[in-house]
């Protein structure tokens, strides 16, 4: 299939996103599938954004959302042009865009929109805690480039976030690795993860799963 | 989230953040872009600012998953966690 990733690396937020990026463009590589377009930067504009989504069979989003856009310096996507989403799958490792705009670009025909409803939060101090987030984030798009289902994708980035919160919470992570921050990491990661959000037309999941595999 | 609960987070965040190495530094980032030190949060928090609100929520989702002690607890030192019991035995003693 052919996918995009698109990071606006605007600010110091949104380039820290887009570091999460790289795992998922080997993968996009290394399962037989054609990486599209890697916009960044500058180069992250609106209309280039709309073009590289149209291009592709699934675009993979890094960067700011709000609960009815995505947005760099400019906004990328809303409802003003959701519709490019159209017969489309949208990964968005942002905030909060899977409330409105994922809805309205699976009204506009999207086959299915995978991110998040809430703002998401973070920890900064623990390295091994932020890696973790950042598998946890990009799980249900390299399930995806597996061959996997949307269903399958969200299920994947759940259980990987669910981890996390395990293994602060009561497993080797408590008070062992990080006793001053392990209380907001393992919180940050229960309330991620009970923000991620698919949405799909009913019929989206087996549709999906064949329009993916009709498309090398 | 119960008053009272709210009122136990915040006594625990105020003594996590007063045992902090670093309260000053940032820890967490709300994704759109803003950092918050351990005394910040507290602040946030008490104030019910935008922050302060979202955090709270936070803590009201993980207590309704997990007891409201295991969540203080995990803001805790092994030695004050033993604290906090040894005065709760103590009060429930009376």
């Amino acid at each position: 299939m052919k996918v995009s990733i698109i990071r606006p690396t605007n600010d110091p937020t949104a380039f820290a996103l887009g570091r999460w990026a790289p795992p998922v463009r080997k993968a996009i590589k290394s399962s037989g599938h054609t990486l599209c377009a890697d916009l960044r930067g500058r180069a992250c504009t609106r209309a280039a954004f709309e073009e590289a989504v149209r291009a592709s069979d699934v675009a993979f989003y890094f960067g700011h959302g709000e609960y009815d856009r995505l947005f760099g310096k400019a906004s990328l996507l809303d409802a003003e042009n959701v519709e490019v989403t159209s017969g489309r799958i949208v990964m968005a490792v942002a905030c909060s865009s899977a409330r409105d705009l994922g809805k309205k670009a699976v009204k506009a025909g999207a086959l299915g929109y995978l991110g998040f409803t809430e703002r998401l939060i973070l920890p900064l101090k623990n390295q091994f805690a932020l890696g973790a987030f950042r598998k946890a984030s990009i799980a249900g798009m390299l399930c995806l480039l597996q061959g996997g289902s949307l269903k399958r994708a969200h299920s994947q980035m759940t259980q990987a976030f669910d981890k996390v919160v395990n293994y602060f919470i009561d497993g080797p992570g408590q008070g062992a690795i990080d006793v001053i921050h392990g209380g907001f990491i393992w919180m940050s990661a229960f309330w991620n993860q009970a923000h991620i959000k698919l949405l799909t037309k009913k019929s989206a999941g087996p549709r999906t799963r064949s329009a993916v595999a009709a498309r090398p | 989230m119960k008053k009272q609960e709210e009122q136990k987070v915040i006594a625990v965040l105020q003594a996590w953040a007063a045992d902090h190495p670093a309260p000053d530094q940032p820890i967490l980032q709300l994704a759109y872009g803003k950092q918050y030190s351990a005394n910040q949060i507290v602040r946030e928090i008490r104030g019910h600012s935008a922050a302060g609100q979202t955090l709270l929520k936070m803590f009201d989702l993980a207590l309704r998953s997990y007891p409201l002690q295991e969540v203080l607890d995990s803001f805790r030192t092994k030695s004050s966690r033993q604290a906090a019991e040894e005065t709760a035995a103590v009060a429930g003693a009376h």
